[in-house]
């Protein structure tokens, strides 16, 4: 009888590793696609570059300036996508040295005082864009190549000196009260914190490094937070006399709030509570689905969209004040809010009860009050990460033409964001806590949102007949978004949004504890 | 038994769910370093029992301690001191292992500096190192097990509480399995649930049996063993005349239990026999010599000892009233 082995095929290879049929032989050409999105992008990125700096020197050119940039932004995207998936070093080494070049040119640009204020924002973003093809390079490094490790450290270093250098900038110009040239200082402090958020992103939130900067940034935003309110307190009392008082609204409480913010922001990436590490893996899973990404996608076009035909009233001339009303109080726009508050929200607590995590959860030492908590933190930072686009494209308006835009409504107006974007994530956390199907929940979330909307049609139909308009006023969320774009915070326009955000905190607690009840 | 010396100190516990009721009236008390294995069929009230004693539901009457802390007052404190394995493992599909349990380790409360070398230890302990960038949701059935009994394992609990631990698994991964919880029984209380009694009796010390939410059977193995001791018969096949046999056998020193014998033909002609034995007594020698003296053909002879199996078929045939006015048997 013949060896058995001679009847049976090969299966194995000359590393012993079984030979099956297909993926051994993709891998060959695995990069293939990724390479192809990036010479796509270098492509777009050459032709937005052209038609932008065309459009910059008020030139005629094939394409417009404004179809341009979305070219350069296409093509910036593509090469960032190829550069973390290419593995071939010459090319990984040549992307390094595109983002030492972009960010050095880039930082460069802000420099120089005579070029246009829309020349130096192209630089800020390109000096931006630079630091994904920079931290590229070390992907995939282990710790024995000593030298891509420390190419993270370096940024770090970098956007720590920038943030920090650009910070004291602004105060010292603050002090003097020289508010016209603190738009350097400004960008350059934005360029800082937005490297070193990439960085430490890049790295890990969990890593040792980001554990260290995330203490670091908490003591130095208690720390700004200290100062500036003690510069306030002795400004207020009047012993002495700050220049800064109109840039800081007033006497300098904004840079108390955002330092507060950002010490509360980072103490939220570092703690061990039970509360943040739920809102932290919760805020990761959003963005490991692509829920998110639709979401976070479509609200940008729509604010877009909405952007643009304000633009055009504005053009007109058919606006009045508050003009910033067109913007924000726009069908479009509304009706995107009312999709994506149940998109965000749906799956926060039905999914972890259909897929049977919530008794893993719950068998752990933690409280049902800090798993709704930090699933509630999370989808709230998620609902205001919608709004970035919208806060970003204002920033065009005094950057382009007016110089004596007024942002303090915007102050305003983001907090009436805050307040009654807070009650409708804890409304749909509740039904997501009540049904164990996504849809289910992520419906009754839409008809909840719809609720919301019908006391700011139905008040002016009750306004002239009955005092229930007044009523269905103070409810209704549109209309403390009006008034506050109006620079006007008036509190019982929130009562309404704060108490439904405990109450259905508060349910969803009640829920989840329920199980103990049955 | 010193109190404090209980790991787990289950009295009269029942949990009604609506008008059904899934478990009733039992009473447990497990000592520390105990390895339990909680039987029965599908709905007999395992998973329920598992589920009241990690806290994740309340019982409707009774009470019930984990290392001196009343599981439904200091349910925190419980907490800390168990690791559960739900039947099904879940796990976020898209995080990656290593991610889950650093995740996991964190909601524990372990403090920082303890949190990877613990994730290493149950890496390593569970041999999950090949899968730890791999993400949850493309694991296959064995590794989820695995990471499963990793997370539950990351806190150094006291008590283990594992539903169904080898469910699922190839007769491979079983073995390795039942070799771990092994190891692992020599440092933890360990109480998990199976179907299978064969399964895990080379692994427990003490078996409890539910059947219907009620205690059917609880007992330390060696009673059992014990148990299986008394009632062991001898068989054996013989081919002759019946009276030839039991002169044979009048003729062995086996006193009253020589009456005892039973006869069951086999299809082949031949005669199977077999009687109850008591002690330790080993009459084989002499049998044999009795039996072919008196010109009677002897093919098989042996001694057979009823298997945890055929006392689990006695239980499940058993009379539920019966059993709920005697609950441990």
């Amino acid at each position: 009888m013949s060896d058995p082995t001679d009847i049976l095929p090969q299966a194995a290879g000359p590393t012993g590793a079984p030979e099956g049929p297909g993926p051994s032989q993709i891998v060959d050409d695995e990069l293939a696609a990724p390479r192809m999105v990036g010479i796509a992008g270098l492509m777009a990125l050459i032709i937005g570059f052209v038609a932008v700096g065309f459009g910059l020197q008020d030139r005629a050119f094939a394409i417009g300036p404004g179809i341009g940039l979305l070219c350069l932004f296409a093509g910036l995207t593509g090469l960032i996508v190829h550069a973390f998936m290419e593995d071939e070093a010459a090319l990984k080494l040549a992307y390094f040295s595109g983002g030492v070049t972009g960010a050095v040119a880039g930082t460069g640009v802000l420099f120089l005082g005579d070029w246009s204020v829309a020349a130096r924002a192209l630089g800020m973003v390109i000096a931006l864009s630079a630091l994904p093809l920079l931290l590229s390079v070390a992907r995939g490094g282990t710790p024995g190549q000593s030298v891509l490790g420390l190419v993270p450290r370096g940024l770090l270093a970098a956007g720590s000196l920038l943030l920090a250098g650009g910070l004291a900038w602004q105060f010292i110009l603050g002090e003097r009260g020289d508010f016209e040239s603190i738009g350097l200082p400004l960008a350059l402090s934005i360029l800082g914190a937005a490297y070193f958020i990439g960085v430490l992103g890049f790295l890990g939130w969990e890593s040792e490094l980001s554990f260290r900067a995330g203490w670091m940034a908490t003591l130095a935003g208690l720390g700004v937070a200290l100062l500036a309110l003690v510069r306030s307190v002795l400004h207020e009392s009047g012993v002495w006399q700050a220049q800064g008082t109109a840039y800081f609204v007033p006497a300098g409480y904004l840079i108390v709030a955002v330092s507060l913010l950002v010490a509360a922001a980072a103490y939220a990436t570092v703690s061990d509570r039970p509360t943040l590490v739920v809102a932290r893996r919760e805020l990761q899973g959003f963005f490991y689905s692509p829920i998110a990404y639709f979401v976070l996608v479509s609200f940008a076009l729509a604010t877009w969209f909405s952007y643009q035909n304000f633009l055009g009233n504005l053009a007109e001339g058919r606006v009045l004040e508050p003009i910033l009303n067109y913007y924000v109080v726009e069908l479009f726009l509304i009706l995107c809010l009312l999709f994506s508050v149940p998109l965000i929200t749906m799956r926060l607590l039905s999914e972890e009860k259909r897929a049977g995590t919530l008794e893993v959860l719950l068998t752990a030492p933690v409280d049902e009050a800090s798993i709704v908590l930090g699933k509630f933190i999370a989808a709230f930072i998620m609902f205001l990460c919608l709004w970035l686009p919208f806060m970003l494209y204002l920033l065009a308006l005094p950057v382009g033409a007016q110089p004596g835009f007024d942002f303090r409504p915007l102050l305003s107006f983001g907090v009436a964001l805050a307040a009654s974007g807070a009650g409708f994530v804890a409304m749909g956390l509740l039904f997501s806590a009540l049904s164990g199907n996504q849809l289910i929940a992520g419906a009754l979330t839409l008809v909840g949102m719809i609720g919301l909307l019908v006391p700011y049609i139905m008040q002016f139909r009750l306004m002239e007949t009955s005092g229930w308009g007044t009523v269905l006023g103070h409810i209704s969320f549109l209309t403390g978004w009006e008034s506050a774009l109006e620079g006007k915070l008036i509190p019982r326009q929130w009562v309404f949004s704060v108490s439904l955000t405990v109450f259905c905190l508060f349910c969803s607690v009640k829920v989840l504890e329920s199980r103990k009840w049955k | 038994m010193d109190h404090l010396a209980m790991m787990v100190e289950i009295e009269h516990l029942s949990k009604y769910f609506g008008p059904v009721l899934a478990v009733s009236d039992v009473s447990l008390k497990i000592g520390r370093n105990e390895i339990v294995g909680l039987l029965g069929n599908n709905g007999a009230g395992k998973s329920t029992l598992m589920r009241m004693l990690t806290t994740y539901l309340p019982a409707t009457s009774g009470r019930m301690t984990v290392d001196g802390f009343d599981v439904l007052t200091q349910s925190q404190d419980v907490r800390r001191r168990i690791g559960y394995l739900p039947e099904s493992i879940p796990l976020y599909p898209e995080m990656r292992v290593e991610e889950y349990l650093r995740y996991r380790a964190q909601l524990k409360g372990l403090s920082r500096c303890k949190v990877r070398p613990r994730i290493e230890h149950v890496l390593g302990r569970c041999r999950l190192g090949e899968v730890r960038r791999r993400q949850c949701g493309t694991l296959s059935k064995g590794f989820r097990q695995r990471v499963g009994l990793a997370d539950a394992l990351l806190a150094e609990p006291a008590l283990l509480i594992l539903d169904e631990p080898t469910d699922g698994l190839d007769p491979g991964q079983k073995q390795e399995a039942l070799a771990l919880l092994r190891d692992l029984g020599r440092e933890h209380t360990i109480v998990f649930s199976s179907h299978l009694l064969g399964e895990v009796e080379s692994l427990v010390n003490r078996i409890v049996i539910l059947r219907r939410g009620h205690l059917a059977l609880d007992k330390r193995i060696e009673e059992l063993r014990e148990e299986a001791d008394r009632e062991r018969t001898l068989r054996f096949e013989v081919r002759g005349g019946r009276e030839a046999v039991d002169g044979a056998l009048r003729n062995c020193s086996l006193g009253e239990s020589a009456r005892s014998v039973r006869y069951n033909p086999l299809p082949d002609g031949w005669l199977q026999g077999e009687l109850r034995l008591p002690g330790s007594l080993d009459p084989r020698e002499d049998l044999v010599r009795q039996i072919t003296g008196a010109g009677v053909g002897l093919r098989h002879i042996e001694f057979h000892r009823p298997s945890l199996n055929d006392r689990w078929n006695e239980i499940n045939n058993r009379d539920v009233a019966s059993l709920a006015a005697a609950p441990s048997a």
